[in-house]
């Protein structure tokens, strides 16, 4: 029987960004090398499923299809739920404690600085994000480095900026139409993805090739505000259709063969 | 009298494959009318009457691992078995896709069988492809045994437990 299969999607953010295009920026693989998945780790992955049915001609096994999606070098999809929250909040206290230090002269190299003022202008500042072409809004975190520190434009290079996670939307393409492959996005506990993930059963009677879409959105941070770059990937599945065995005999039901 | 056994196997696949043994990551169950010693143990025995249908189900504790039920063999009873034995076997990670065990269901009659008798099997279970990931384990059994005497076995454990 079938396992639930899980497909690990990796973007190369910045070069898809750059270049438009998520072709070779892009990287997929699943948990069923064994039953035949090829492609593994290249953007050309075709995940084999095994439908199956019993001597009767009735199907016995439906598949359940998972994407993780994580952009390559960014913080890991694993950390809590809230974790860039309370990354933001950290960094706020740490200014405030540095500025209360500074005025107590402990700190009296910064005192002689404009540290206060830039400090001070940043308090209470998030980052933004773009809704609509003329819309921006506040996502009330902080952009963050690479290492979960604050990401200052003025004072780092962009290459250290951490993107922030690519997000599937929505998953289409003839497999859909055809009724072959049934998507949504479902909630979890788990502490991936904002809780958020998308999944898919498959009708394993509709054997071949049948392709889909991944709609998948990038966060560019264009003049310090987050701006959604839509691009969508094709990627396969191979549905086949095979009888199931009895493993003692190889054939139907029988004795089991004990050692006397 | 129900006349279907079903012997549930769950695998802590990941540990299994960090640890590189079975032992102590494997959970049988059954649901056995005669009854059952060591539930929840990779040393599960079954009892059994000749004539049952006895089916081996497979699962991953982490539903995204994949496991499969490679093999199931009866040990010929006169040969000493150290219980919970690993077995490695290095060329697993040549398997061709027509041997995928994952359309194999494994599912048989209870022959006749001597009262009283364990007949022990080796479970081979293969999880994902590479090193290490066919691996055995000797330990579960079948037990012919009369229902009532299965039943007096179970009350009187209970009531030393107690």
């Amino acid at each position: 029987m079938s396992q639930e299969i899980t497909i690990i999607v990796l973007v190369d953010i910045q070069a898809a960004i750059e270049t438009k295009s998520l072709k070779g920026n892009i990287y997929l693989m699943d948990n069923l090398r064994t039953d035949g998945s090829t492609g593994e780790g290249t953007g050309q992955l075709i995940t084999a499923i095994d439908g199956s049915y019993w001597c009767d001609g009735s199907q016995c096994c439906d598949v359940v299809m998972n994407w993780l999606i994580t952009g390559i070098g960014s913080l890991p999809i694993t950390l809590p739920h809230n974790y860039y929250h309370t990354r933001s909040k950290h960094i706020e206290h740490e200014w405030i404690q540095s500025i209360k230090n500074a005025h107590l002269g402990k700190n009296t190299a910064k005192k002689e600085t404009n540290f206060d003022t830039t400090i001070i202008e940043k308090i209470g500042t998030y980052s933004k994000l773009r809704t609509t072409p003329n819309k921006v809004m506040d996502i009330e975190i902080k952009s963050l480095n690479i290492f979960g520190e604050h990401f200052d434009s003025s004072q780092n290079t962009k290459s250290i900026l951490n993107l922030l996670p690519p997000q599937i939307s929505d998953i289409t393409g003839s497999a859909v139409d055809n009724k072959v492959l049934f998507p949504a996005q479902y909630g979890t506990p788990v502490p991936i993805k904002d809780g958020w993930y998308w999944s898919a059963t498959v009708d394993t009677s509709k054997t071949g090739l049948h392709n889909y879409t991944l709609h998948i959105t990038l966060y560019d941070f264009v003049d310090e505000v987050w701006t959604p770059v839509e691009l969508t990937y094709d990627a396969q599945i191979k549905v086949s259709n095979n009888p199931v065995r009895n493993g003692f005999t190889n054939a139907g039901l029988g004795l089991i063969p004990l050692m006397y | 009298m129900q006349n279907k056994i079903n012997i549930n196997i769950a695998v802590d696949v990941a540990k299994a494959l960090s640890e590189k043994t079975l032992l102590n990551n494997v959970y049988m169950m059954d649901n056995s009318a005669c009854g059952s010693k060591n539930q929840g143990t990779e040393q599960l025995c079954t009892f059994c009457i000749p004539g049952q249908t006895i089916r081996w189900i497979v699962y991953a504790i982490d539903l995204q691992t994949p496991v499969a039920i490679k093999d199931i063999a009866f040990i010929a009873s006169d040969r000493q078995i150290k219980p919970a034995q690993m077995k490695e076997n290095s060329d697993s990670n040549t398997v061709l896709p027509e041997d995928n065990p994952d359309l194999k269901i494994w599912t048989g009659i209870v022959p006749y069988m001597l009262l009283g008798h364990t007949y022990q099997y080796r479970l081979t279970l293969q999880m994902g492809n590479g090193f290490n990931s066919v691996m055995s384990l000797n330990g579960p059994a079948l037990l012919y045994c009369g229902c009532a005497t299965a039943y007096k076995k179970q009350t009187t454990t209970k009531i030393e437990q107690l």
